[in-house]
């Protein structure tokens, strides 16, 4: 009786025990001390890190790298790349291993391990919030290790991308721009040139000439649609100068309602009005990955889609489609002679409070230059290292016209203040041209002006500014 | 007297005649319920025997061949022999870790009677209300400070702690036996931990296997600690690995499938074999107490 009464209590106060230490334990998330030891000082301004002046002895140095690369086809190439780092810095002792984390919760993961000190070196991340991983320590500062010159590898906007507050906080990695691909034949069929399609009014001509010529024919459903593929209204903004925010990194206040955006929407209408919602959404329905998706079984003549689609045509074409790429045509209120588009990438990241930080920013040089032309070559995807395109797979047709648009790429990042404002975009984008349910294109881009705002200054009051 | 006889006849015919109606409908609806119920489990079957060029075109349960090699191609993609022997150690180790503790604690509410006995109660079922989110950061630093962040104590550690509803679960089991059976027990000489092993637990067996299935359902189906705990492939469970079908340029479903089919087989013969005393239980915990 005796025995099991304790065994009873020693159980309950365990419980107990271990509910008081998880309830009590925001001291283990307050911010890492910065190089003086001062966490309160670390904890108010973003890291600061400083290259060692001599090199010490550390004996052998292991790394660790986290990306949500798992799969069959990826998997290969970044143990390929690791086994390379390993191979090249076998002699200094250094040694990196490669761990898969599921994409959706790498964050997560980074964030919680951040927390408690036991980061991994290097993080493969989205580029589209560095700005507020820097911000909130998440990120380090790794300016001071960088070696002089080095930004000349990459595309400059590319460079700029990982930078916040003039300092680096990442180096890039993989990059996407975005164009229209075409159909030869059935451009052909309808007799347009696709270098002449220089204007919106262009574009739309043309699709109306496609859609006279090809409607009722095999599978044809309609020639363009700007929703459709992944290039959206930030694909025809940017065409037009446009965007959501007054600057494309690091933005943070909103200029929806100004002329270039409004005449991105509505000329979007444009084709809405011209479709109507049945066709437009029996044409989003009839959509599929692989070889049946809309461009390759042929329900449209061009899509827009990002430069990883060039990928996906050489798995699954097969030689059927004949195509061809070209930018998005500028916009009535675009500068300069010739159209831009929209991008975005992923970074290589040390995470704040990495330990070995000088060989976990030699590991990170590595990926974004030699292991980028090891990537870029055997998944056909495009580099922000400028060498690392040039490649066996430039005899890819539209590969070296996406290498050219890459100089008339914006990246653009989320506001630190308003995470979700493109979500509220394209929810309202939606709700013109896809669900048809908003008619006043003006009103319902002001509301969403409003909501940004307001939820940015809703966040600065949070931070105290 | 014999219009009474028929009158009745035809009175107990026509209550007959209802209750076979009502036993129709309701076989009907429950069949009806029973179909959406099983359908995404025959589509996953369907989906697992497709081609990759099939899956999104055809729209049948029906493959046009049925493509069994991609249960080959799933098990070969990931290191499955491995992950499934790490996912049935942890799940092994935690059944043992939830029946030993929830036991102990749940008889301790059930039968002794200590000062602040329903208030610490109460405190233990308070946890079911507290989001796991909440806990993440705080927990995982706690793990992190004793260095068990890359091994598999935070998974299964947490199963010999105790968990709120298996408690309540089995004290109610627990309050079910006469309290007679205990002293009469107590007359013949047998100690507590005699009354507890050789008179309780086998009475609360039913409500101890529900425990156990319901631990094992959670352990082997568990997904998201073990990506924030285990930072070595060579650890990883069987969710991880199938996680790894899925990738920013979308998912592979036929293989996705495939696998998936795997790693649920385990779980569905377990319910099938079980069911029996699921249900049994759950209708103890729900009415009793």
């Amino acid at each position: 009786m005796k025995k099991i009464k304790s065994i009873i209590s020693l159980l309950l106060i365990m419980a107990f025990v271990m509910g008081s230490v998880i309830g009590c334990s925001n001291a283990g998330t307050k911010a890492p001390a910065d190089s003086t030891g001062n966490s309160e000082a670390a904890a108010t301004k973003a890291p600061e890190t400083k290259a060692p002046e001599g090199k010490e002895d550390k004996g052998p140095v292991s790394l660790r790298v986290w990306a949500h690369w798992g799969s069959e086809q990826r998997r290969p190439t970044i143990e390929k790349i690791i086994q390379s780092f390993n191979e090249k810095y076998a002699d200094q002792g250094i040694t990196a291993e490669y761990v898969y984390v599921p994409f959706n919760d790498i964050e997560t993961k980074m964030i919680a391990s951040i927390t408690a000190g036991n980061t991994a070196n290097v993080v493969i991340t989205g580029v589209e919030d560095l700005n507020a991983k820097a911000m909130r320590n998440q990120a380090t500062d790794i300016t001071g290790y960088i070696t002089g010159g080095f930004e000349e590898n990459f595309y400059p906007q590319f460079w700029d991308m990982v930078k916040w507050n003039d300092k680096v906080y990442s180096l890039p990695f993989v990059i996407e721009t975005h164009m229209v691909y075409y159909n030869k034949a059935m451009f052909a069929a309808a007799g347009i040139n696709a270098e002449e399609i220089k204007t919106w009014d262009d574009m739309i001509a043309a699709s109306k000439k496609l859609d006279e010529t090809l409607k009722g024919k095999d599978n044809y459903m309609l020639a363009f649609y700007p929703t459709l593929g992944n290039f959206g209204y930030n694909g025809i903004a940017a065409a037009n100068g446009g965007g959501i925010y007054d600057t494309a990194l690091n933005p943070s206040v909103p200029v929806l309602t100004n002329q270039a955006n409004l005449e991105a929407i509505e000329h979007m209408k444009v084709f809405a009005d011209m479709y109507g919602k049945d066709l437009v959404q029996s044409v989003i329905a009839s959509d599929a990955s692989g070889a049946q998706d809309l461009f390759l079984s042929g329900k449209v003549a061009m899509i827009g889609q990002s430069s990883a689609y060039l990928a996906t045509i050489e798995k699954y074409n097969g030689g059927n489609v004949d195509y061809g790429v070209f930018p998005y045509p500028a916009g009535p209120s675009a500068t300069g002679d010739h159209p831009y588009t929209w991008g975005d990438g992923f970074v290589a990241t040390v995470p704040y409070g990495a330990p070995n930080l000088e060989e976990s920013v030699l590991l990170a040089e590595f990926l974004s230059t030699e292991g980028a032309a090891i990537w870029g070559s055997e998944q056909k995807e495009f580099m922000a290292a400028k060498e690392a395109n040039n490649n066996a797979n430039s005899s890819i047709v539209g590969w070296d016209e996406v290498t050219k648009m890459m100089d008339y790429t914006i990246v653009t990042q989320d506001s630190i203040y308003a995470p979700n404002a493109e979500t509220n975009v394209k929810n309202a984008v939606d709700s013109i041209v896809v669900n048809f349910e908003a008619t006043d294109v003006k009103a319902t881009f002001e509301q969403v002006q409003q909501d940004i705002m307001k939820a940015i200054e809703d966040e600065k009051f949070i931070f105290g500014q | 007297m014999g219009n009474r006889v028929i009158h009745k006849a035809s009175l107990a015919e026509s209550k007959s005649f209802h209750e076979d109606m009502v036993g129709i409908i309701a076989t009907i609806i429950l069949a009806v319920g029973a179909i959406f119920m099983i359908f995404p489990l025959i589509w996953m079957i369907s989906t697992s025997l497709k081609e990759e060029q099939e899956v999104m075109i055809n729209t049948s349960l029906i493959p046009w061949n049925w493509y069994w090699k991609n249960y080959i191609i799933a098990w070969n993609a990931i290191p499955f022999g491995t992950y499934l022997r790490n996912s049935g150690f942890i799940t092994l180790m935690s059944l043992i870790g939830a029946i030993i503790s929830n036991s102990l604690v749940a008889y301790g509410f059930a039968n002794f009677k200590f000062k602040g006995r329903n208030i610490i109660f109460l405190c233990v079922l308070g946890t079911m209300m507290i989001p796991n989110m909440v806990m993440m950061i705080p927990t995982y630093v706690l793990f992190s400070k004793i260095n068990w962040v890359g091994t598999y104590l935070p998974l299964i550690v947490p199963a010999f702690t105790g968990g709120a509803y298996y408690i309540f679960l089995l004290r109610q089991g627990f309050m079910g036996i006469p309290r007679s059976y205990a002293e009469a027990a107590k007359i013949e000489g047998a100690g507590e931990l005699m009354i507890f092993t050789k008179i309780c637990i086998p009475l609360v067996r039913p409500i101890l296997t529900t425990v156990a299935v319901f631990e094992f359902n959670n352990k082997w189906n568990e997904y998201f600690n073990p990506m924030l705990y285990l930072n070595d492939e060579k650890l990883y469970t069987l969710q991880l690995g199938l996680r790894s079908f899925r990738g920013t340029a979308g998912v592979e479903w036929h293989k996705f499938m495939a696998a998936s089919l795997i790693v649920l087989l385990p779980s569905l013969v377990i319910y099938i074999f079980l069911q029996k005393y699921i249900i049994k239980s759950v209708a103890v915990g729900g009415i009793k107490g």
